[in-house]
């Protein structure tokens, strides 16, 4: 069973995006894994809980907005800010009260955290733990096969050690 | 990999293969399939009462798994891993939902009770749950789940540094056990291990209990047990959705029921089924041993993906209830909480290969609460107290100088706007002053104690059997029952509880059935 994902309106995008621009490295250019990433933030927003996700949604959506009132923003959302602008009105955001701040960190962490677990990301860092796991699993077959067998059997006994 | 089928084993049922509502009849329902759930169902079914399952998340089998952290979070973890305890500081949780619960994507260290922890509850009329009570149970978890040291090959150089660190500062230091099979070291654990080697429940009292012809519903979360006055007699749950349509109904009529959702869970489920605890302390006492994680970069290459997921403890704090550890993180995760973005993030990343993740676990001195709140479910709220304060500060600190002790060049500490350190003075100038509670970055994923066991229904929740005081048919075996902390590890304990709870309801099966 899969649960669905949790498709984000136009102007939700555009916000994740505008802060994903700021928070996620400027290389390799996010052009490039948006499409991926903003998959994985739509079925992770599918995957947790109504009240995360309500929160989530708020904040970025106050941030957009918020950005009207500030000296950065002069009016505008932080959506129409230029790059440096933007970048200006996040740091002093998370430079402000201990609320913000927290908020920030989760909003910014959903977008690094899909960012850092696409596998092009990860083997760009030297990352490439599948054919590390195919590698060892093999070597442990070989090495343990038998005792594996033997141990896995175990699990079924009606009291594993005993041989009952 | 595994030599173990892939295959759907008989007995488990997943949502696709249900085509309408359902109703069944057994003699024990069990809510939840994690360690205290999966572990009574195979006991009891080996003692020849019929038993059925009932498991909120999916099932997936060893063949399934791969070290996709998103995919992991979304499909293996309740709402993506990303859950919070709401106090001053918040504390980031996670729980297991799928087939085999938490034990699916737990760390796989596997620790008896300690002595002085058994002895604290024996002093808290728990008498008859002693060390000598406990053993004969502790041996047969550990005999069923394989618990034993690490192959020396399994072990990765973020643990040998950190064990060099804790060495040469001369404090105590132990080679963890965990339930495994000759793990091999692939640090995948947390994602649902891609060997079966780590013995979680998926793999040992699952297909042990479905051997002995107990039967599964995955997919299927209970909504609440259903009674008759105070007498359990079920539970009604409901399959997840299908093609956008509301999922089928599971009924299921029993003479007793289990439950075994885990304690953040299980008390919201109790609650909303409408039975209440004479105790009045149904969902309070939720302990958690807050965590801190600490980064150390060293001028080598750590690797610290090759090599088990957690190979040593530093027990030297243990009676300060302060435990050290390093567990390597995948990079998705290192980046949680850290201030840095965008350039700076990018820069830190370049040195993933160098990093070693280590980190403290607090034995906690105050207790939180879950509430059930009606159209949206538990909400956890837990309040650091200035001890529980004091005891993580210290614990951050001594991770910090294990990791400088073991040569790193850099270290980041969680708490809010502090800068790197790079020598033990470094971090004591910055350590010398008070820190705010709220600047500490802290998360668990042990939670316990919110149905806690005791012979006096004035205080307890559920006697020392797991039966629920002031109801009939009714028991709990999680780790909700913990009086208190554990101050390690806590999943041997609840599959020790679970079998001797479960052994207990068999010898008095003639009270119980109906
Ligand atoms: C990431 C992580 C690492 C950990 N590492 C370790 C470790 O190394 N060693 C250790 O000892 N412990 C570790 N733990 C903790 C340990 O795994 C848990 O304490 C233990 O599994 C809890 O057992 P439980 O039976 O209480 O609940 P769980 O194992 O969490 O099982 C509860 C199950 O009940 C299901 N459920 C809940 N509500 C319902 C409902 N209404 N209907 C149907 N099903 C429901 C859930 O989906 C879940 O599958 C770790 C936990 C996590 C999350």
């Amino acid at each position: 069973m899969r649960l669905p994902d949790h498709a984000l309106s136009r102007r939700q995008r555009r916000t994740l995006r505008a802060f994903a621009d700021v928070v996620c490295p400027p290389e390799p250019s996010l052009d490039t894994v948006w499409p991926a990433l903003l998959g994985n933030v739509e079925q992770f927003l599918g995957a947790t809980g109504k009240g995360t996700r309500a929160l989530l949604l708020t904040s970025f959506a106050v941030f957009d907005q918020a950005a009207r009132l500030t000296r950065e923003g002069r009016g505008r959302r932080f959506v129409d800010l230029d790059r440096r602008q933007a970048e200006i009105y996040y740091r002093r955001r998370a430079a402000g009260s201990r609320g913000t701040r927290s908020l920030l960190t989760l909003m910014k962490g959903v977008l690094t955290l899909h960012y850092y677990g696409l596998p092009r990301i990860e083997e760009a860092l030297g990352y490439s733990p599948a054919a590390y796991v195919r590698a060892t699993a093999a070597r442990r077959i070989e090495r343990y096969g038998q005792q594996i067998r033997l141990g896995e059997r175990a699990a079924f006994l009606l009291d594993p050690g005993s041989g009952v | 990999m595994s030599t173990v089928s892939a295959t759907v084993p008989s007995g488990l049922v997943v949502a696709d293969d249900v085509p309408g509502d359902l109703s069944v009849d057994c003699d024990v329902v069990v809510v939840g399939s994690g360690a205290g759930g999966a572990s009574t169902a195979a006991e009891l079914a080996d003692g020849g009462l019929d038993v059925v399952v009932v498991e909120e998340g999916g099932y997936h089998p060893t063949a399934s798994f791969s070290v996709d952290v998103p995919h992991a979070l979304r499909t293996l973890y309740r709402d993506g891993g990303a859950q919070t305890a709401f106090g001053r500081p918040p504390v980031a949780f996670s729980e297991g939902r799928c087939v085999g619960g938490s034990t699916v994507v737990n760390g796989g260290m596997s620790f008896r009770t300690p002595d002085r922890v058994l002895q604290r509850w024996a002093g808290e009329e728990l008498r008859a749950i002693t060390p000598q009570a406990m053993e004969p149970y502790f041996e047969r978890v550990e005999r069923r789940l394989s618990v034993g040291p690490q192959d020396p090959a399994s072990i990765g150089r973020d643990s040998e540094l950190f064990r060099a660190g804790a060495e040469r500062n001369g404090w105590e230091l132990i080679a963890n056990t965990r339930n495994q099979l000759h793990c091999c070291g692939c640090n995948a654990c947390l994602w649902g291990c891609p060997t079966g080697a780590k013995r979680s429940m998926l793999v040992t009292e699952v297909p042990r209990a479905l051997s002995r012809g107990a039967r599964l519903y995955a997919d299927c979360r209970v909504e609440r047990i259903t009674r008759i006055g105070s007498r359990a007699t079920g539970i009604v749950g409901r399959f997840g959705p299908r093609d956008g349509a509301p999922g089928a109904r599971l009924r299921v009529r029993a003479s007793v029921v289990v439950a075994a959702g885990g304690a953040v869970q299980s008390p919201t489920l109790l609650r909303r089924s409408g039975f209440r605890s004479p105790s009045g302390r149904l969902g309070r006492n939720l302990t958690l041993h807050p965590n801190a994680r600490v980064i150390g970069i060293f001028d080598e290459e750590v690797r610290g993906w090759h090599g088990v997921h957690q190979a040593y403890q530093v027990r030297e704090f243990l009676d300060e209830g302060i435990l050290l550890a390093a567990a390597n993180l995948p990079p998705a995760l290192v980046t949680l909480g850290l201030p840095h973005y965008g350039t700076e993030l990018a820069e830190l990343m370049a040195d993933y290969n160098r990093m070693v993740v280590a980190g403290c676990l607090v034995e906690d001195t105050t207790t939180g609460r879950v509430r059930s709140v009606p159209g949206v479910g538990p909400v956890v709220s837990y309040q650091l107290d200035d001890e529980g304060a004091r005891r993580v500060v210290r614990g951050i600190t001594l991770t910090a100088q294990t990791l400088l002790a073991a040569g790193a060049r850099r270290v980041l500490l969680p708490l809010r706007g502090a800068p790197e350190v790079g020598s033990p003075r470094e971090l004591d100038a910055l350590l010398a002053g008070p820190v705010a509670k709220s600047d500490l970055d802290l998360f668990s994923v042990h939670l316990m104690g919110t149905a806690r066991m005791g012979e006096d229904p004035r205080r307890a929740v559920v006697s020392s059997f797991g039966e629920f005081h002031g109801a009939t048919g009714l028991f709990v075996a999680d780790a909700s029952l913990f009086p208190g902390p554990v101050g390690v590890n806590p999943m041997e304990t609840i599959v020790a509880l679970a079998i001797r709870n479960a052994e207990n309801l068999l010898g008095n099966w003639r009270r119980h059935a109906r």
